[in-house]
């Protein structure tokens, strides 16, 4: 996988922030394609034979910032709350893949192959539940969003979404508490 | 639950988690005066906090190296570095 050289991207950016739609076109798949890369990186920590299906990832993701047009990506935490987007459709997207490949198998995969409660998370009862989530507070769950798939820190999350750090990390521990329920009610004892 | 039921949880959680454990029966007892059903949601949740803590920190999939990518590639600067 090839390596992105950050100059290049900042200089394309730069470009992109000026409205220019050619560096758009150039950088969304880099910018993916380092995505794709820390997510191979956290993949492959817990599974060596599985692969992602990523060209067909990397297609819809670059058609579907296209389709929204520079302009709509003015500054750079509209783009980090994008890579955040993209992090965590990319990571259910592989669950689902995983859980497809696995169904006879009879068990509900999670992506380190250890049930919710004992130490990880089950990609797609998140998801669910971040879902649910929006519709009671569409903020929170972007928190959770930005700080679980983007890895964003208190301060920068708060920077994205224009809200004091305190009301983040205060948010913050109230979705996890929320999620955290939400999942363990679901996907039972 | 509506969003209005979920933003009293919270407000409610919210206080909570931040007091010791020690301090939290106190307050619940103030702040859930009247709604013995909010004070059971909230507790539902205190109980799950601590745990969920652990979980979301240990296992947020981005948390070794993509924002350090990112910065490298949105700006000479970066968001830490200000």
């Amino acid at each position: 996988m090839s390596q992105v050289q950050p100059k290049i991207i900042t200089q394309l950016l730069r470009d992109w922030n000026a409205g220019e739609k050619e560096a758009l076109r150039a950088v969304v798949p880099l910018v993916y394609d380092e995505l794709r890369r820390v997510a191979h990186q956290y993949l492959r920590k817990e599974r060596a034979d599985h692969t992602l299906q990523s060209t067909a990832l990397v297609h819809e993701a670059y058609l579907r910032l296209e389709n929204q047009g520079a302009a709509k990506f003015a500054n750079r935490a509209h783009f980090l709350a994008i890579c955040a987007q993209l992090m965590r459709q990319i990571l259910v997207e592989y669950a689902r893949s995983r859980n497809a490949a696995k169904r006879d198998g009879g068990d509900r995969v999670t992506l380190d192959g250890v049930a919710f409660k004992s130490r990880s998370v089950d990609m797609i009862a998140l998801d669910d539940a971040l879902n649910e989530l929006a519709k009671l507070d569409q903020q929170q769950s972007r928190i959770v969003e930005l700080r679980f798939f983007g890895g964003l820190s208190i301060e920068e999350t708060s920077d994205v979404l224009k809200l004091s750090p305190r009301t983040v990390t205060r948010h913050w521990a109230s979705a996890r508490a929320w999620l955290h329920h939400q999942i363990s009610e679901t996907s039972g004892p | 639950m509506t969003p209005e039921r979920w933003q009293q949880i919270r407000d409610v959680l919210e206080e909570a988690q931040e007091l010791e454990p020690v301090q939290r029966s106190a307050f619940l007892d103030r702040a859930c005066l009247s709604d013995q059903s909010l004070r059971r949601e909230v507790e539902v949740l205190l109980a799950s906090s601590d745990d969920a803590r652990s979980t979301f920190l240990k296992f947020a999939p981005a948390s070794d190296g993509l924002i350090a990518n990112l910065d490298g590639i949105l700006s000479g600067g970066g968001l830490q570095a200000g």
